[in-house]
């Protein structure tokens, strides 16, 4: 955004949110960076919402992430997802997850709330807590009640 | 002052082939009048008298000529030549002095000899010449010359008065012995002061002199001080007497002012003996091994008692450095660190300046000791300035290579910013029209219209990827720690980034080391089997460190890392080091270790304007130039 076109949308993003603090944001960057998606849903992960601007020709995604985001959720770009999990890793920690918890893992990073992710892959909500629990304690991050602050942690692990 | 000429002048070997001349030619009539009228002679006639005096003006000859070789002395040096022929002159019995010429200039010049000793006293260079000093040396030769000699002879009529072996007074004008007598005895009156005057305020110059300027010129400033305070005291002598008479007392005392024109000979020949060995001295040391600046800088600074003493190298566009290539001062800097004045000599071979010494201005009267000290250096003076040249030389070539680096480092971030502004968004919009285009198309065309959608969108990703491979804007905006994060999280290899980060901030460092970091990852993605990275950064205000190991990278693939980024290390005026150790299971490690200066031409400056400008880079402190200092010329060889 102008005029330096560095972080001004950040910084839009937080004074919306202090002025008007139940308002649902949804930023579009053309920075692929985890940690911009970090910084914006740092101190406020529900409602906060990080999507690349490539995707603004999708219609499907752009209104499935206005949803959420309106209802509470946060949302982060797949793609920045995806890059975190295909980065190296030394002794790769994801190897020891299984296919569907490494998918799990990838919606928990998205900022998908468990219902979301039942949604998503047509499973039971049972299995959905049962695999997010598994993957919590393979991979050591503690587990957060609320499904936003929970992003942070993956977030935080996926970028070492 | 005109006599100061006479050193660089033409006129010079001639002044003191004249004198000797003069002395010579007066001395034969002078020692045979003396041993033929012993009683009449000022200095009697007995051999070793006669000797002692012809001694002493030989010597005030000989050493006034070796002073006036000198441009400090020049002055001193040609008062005391002169004072030779005075002396010859004082010591002929002038009643006696025939022919009428010689006469003359006996009746005239008698007086000169102790005036012009003082005077040289007077003006030899333990200190500035003052206007008191100037007065002191016109007033005691005036007197010398005119009030006791010239214009009496005017008066005098040897017939009429009484003196009729006497030859004729050339310079006769009228003759009034009265008149003559009184002038006389006021000449007398004016000598005890200016004798004394001259003394007193010549010991008083030499005493306040720095002690080895005070050594150097004890012989010239306490002898003529002697001499002259003797000439009071004989001019007291005449004074107590109705009539002045040569009797043994002013006999007395004129032997024992030629003794100390002897002395004072001796002195200065002692002095150059001294100087001599000086130089052997430094000159043994040159060729014993060739003196490191700092040497011989010592060595300048001992001959002269200067610890303070600098050497400083003139360049050919004005600036001036040290030995180790530093700029210092302008040229020509009057005052010194303690704000003391400075003289600076010039060095100078040819017609270019090869270097300036300068010390403490007030020991600009042993300048004669430098002088001696610099030429025996001279060539490893000569071999210092060149080094000293070359390492300026080399600083600034240093200097436009980084200059260099950094402009293709904001021209690359320029790109960077220029691609995401510009052909990234244009990539979106029309990707996003393709869509439209697509929903809104029948079958087939919506087909085409999707598939041209997906490769923009493919353009997009490369073109992002490229961009961030070109420059990560992290690391412009957030500096190295983050742009190394930004870089892991990209990364087919693992690379992990710890340490405490840099705490000077430097463009051009954190850009060199993320560049090593960047080959090292980019190498090591292109390696099957997972080589494992991990790079630390730390450092302090003065210095950037990266440690990067690579478990998995060998000798060559460290080679190639380290040949892609040595121009960038060395541009950025850092240095790195490579080693690689056999890791377990056939599989090797290699550590780079990397420092970088932090001292940047150019500020962080784009998150003032967004993109890093030419204009942002702040000029360097221009040099501040002070008036130049009082120069002696040292020696050219």
């Amino acid at each position: 955004m102008p005029p330096t076109h560095t972080d001004e949308g950040l910084r839009a993003a937080a004074v919306i949110r202090e002025r008007h603090p139940r308002t649902a944001v949804l930023l579009l960057s053309s920075y692929l960076e985890a940690r911009y998606a970090e910084a914006l849903l740092k101190d406020h992960p529900a409602g906060s919402g990080y999507l690349l601007k490539d995707r603004v020709y999708d219609a499907a995604v752009v209104g499935d992430a206005l949803r959420r985001v309106s209802t509470g959720e946060c949302v982060i770009d797949p793609e920045i997802i995806s890059q975190l999990l295909r980065r190296g890793r030394d002794r790769n920690p994801l190897d020891a997850l299984t296919e569907r918890e490494r998918q799990i893992l990838s919606l928990m990073a998205q900022g998908y709330s468990n219902d979301s992710i039942c949604n998503q892959l047509v499973i039971s909500r049972r299995t959905v807590e049962s695999h997010v629990s598994s993957v919590f304690a393979k991979l050591g991050i503690v587990e957060s009640p609320e499904s936003s602050r929970r992003v942070l942690a993956v977030l935080a692990y996926l970028q070492g | 002052m005109k006599a100061r000429g006479w050193a660089a002048s033409l006129a010079f070997p001639a002044l003191p082939a004249l004198t000797a001349a003069a002395v010579l030619a007066l001395a034969v009539p002078m020692v045979r009048l003396a041993a033929s009228y012993p009683d009449a002679a000022p200095g009697g006639g007995a051999s070793w008298q006669v000797a002692l005096q012809a001694a002493a003006a030989a010597c005030a000859v000989a050493a006034g000529a070796a002073l006036a070789a000198h441009r400090t002395t020049a002055l001193c040096g040609t008062l005391l030549m002169l004072a030779g022929p005075a002396v010859v002159i004082a010591a002929v019995p002038v009643a006696q002095a025939r022919p009428a010429l010689l006469f003359t200039i006996v009746l005239a010049g008698a007086a000169l000899a102790p005036a012009l000793l003082g005077s040289a006293a007077l003006t030899c260079p333990v200190g500035p010449l003052r206007s008191w000093d100037r007065l002191a040396v016109v007033v005691s030769l005036v007197v010398a010359g005119l009030v006791c000699g010239l214009l009496p002879a005017t008066l005098f009529d040897p017939q009429a008065s009484g003196c009729f072996t006497c030859a004729a007074n050339l310079a006769e004008v009228h003759a009034a012995a009265d008149l003559r007598a009184s002038l006389i005895r006021w000449g007398l009156v004016l000598t005890i002061g200016t004798g004394t005057g001259v003394a007193v305020l010549a010991m008083g110059r030499w005493l306040r002199a720095p002690r080895i300027v005070r050594l150097v010129n004890a012989p010239v400033a306490v002898g003529g001080a002697a001499v002259a305070l003797l000439s009071a005291a004989a001019a007291g002598h005449g004074l107590a007497q109705p009539v002045p008479v040569i009797d043994a007392q002013s006999r007395a005392i004129w032997l024992a002012q030629c003794a100390i024109v002897v002395l004072m000979a001796g002195g200065v020949a002692a002095t150059a003996l001294r100087t001599r060995r000086l130089a052997s001295q430094i000159t043994a040391q040159v060729l014993a091994a060739t003196p490191d600046a700092e040497t011989l800088r010592h060595s300048l600074a001992e001959s002269i008692d200067d610890p303070g003493l600098t050497l400083v190298f003139p360049r050919d566009d004005g600036t001036v450095i040290d030995a180790a290539g530093q700029p210092v001062g302008a040229a020509g800097q009057a005052t010194g660190a303690d704000g003391a004045g400075l003289a600076v000599a010039t060095v100078r071979r040819a017609s270019r300046t090869v270097a300036e010494v300068r010390y403490r201005a007030e020991l600009a009267g042993a300048g004669q000791l430098l002088g001696i000290a610099v030429r025996s250096a001279g060539l490893a003076l000569e071999h210092v300035a060149a080094q000293a040249r070359l390492r300026a030389e080399l600083a600034d070539l240093a200097a436009s290579r980084r200059r260099i680096i950094e402009d293709a480092d904001a021209e690359r971030r320029s790109l960077e910013r220029d691609l995401h502004d510009g052909a990234q968004q244009r990539l979106i919009g029309l990707q996003l029209f393709m869509q439209l285009a697509a929903d809104d198309a029948a079958e087939e065309q919506a087909e085409t219209y999707g598939a041209a959608r997906r490769i923009v969108s493919t353009a997009l990703a490369d073109l992002r990827d490229l961009a961030h491979g070109i420059h990560p804007a992290a690391l412009t905006d957030d500096g190295l720690m983050i742009g190394l994060r930004t870089l892991a999280n990209r990364s087919p290899a693992p690379l992990s980034v710890g340490g405490t980060g840099p705490v000077a901030r430097s463009a051009v460092a954190e850009a060199a080391a993320y560049r090593l970091v960047a080959y090292t990852a980019h190498t090591a993605g292109r390696l099957a089997g997972g080589p494992v990275i991990r790079a630390t950064v730390d450092g302090d205000e003065a210095v950037l460190r990266i440690r990067i190991e690579a478990d998995g990278i060998g000798g060559e693939q460290a080679a190639q890392i380290m040949a892609r980024a040595s121009d960038r290390i060395a541009a950025a005026s850092g240095s790195a080091t490579v080693e690689t150790t056999p890791a377990g299971m056939g599989t090797a490690r290699t550590t780079i270790t990397a420092e970088f200066p932090c001292a940047s031409l150019l500020p962080r400056t784009w998150h003032c304007c967004g993109r890093a400008w030419p204009g942002c880079s702040p000029m360097l402190d221009s040099m501040s130039s002070a008036a130049p200092a009082t120069r002696t010329n040292c020696s050219s060889w």
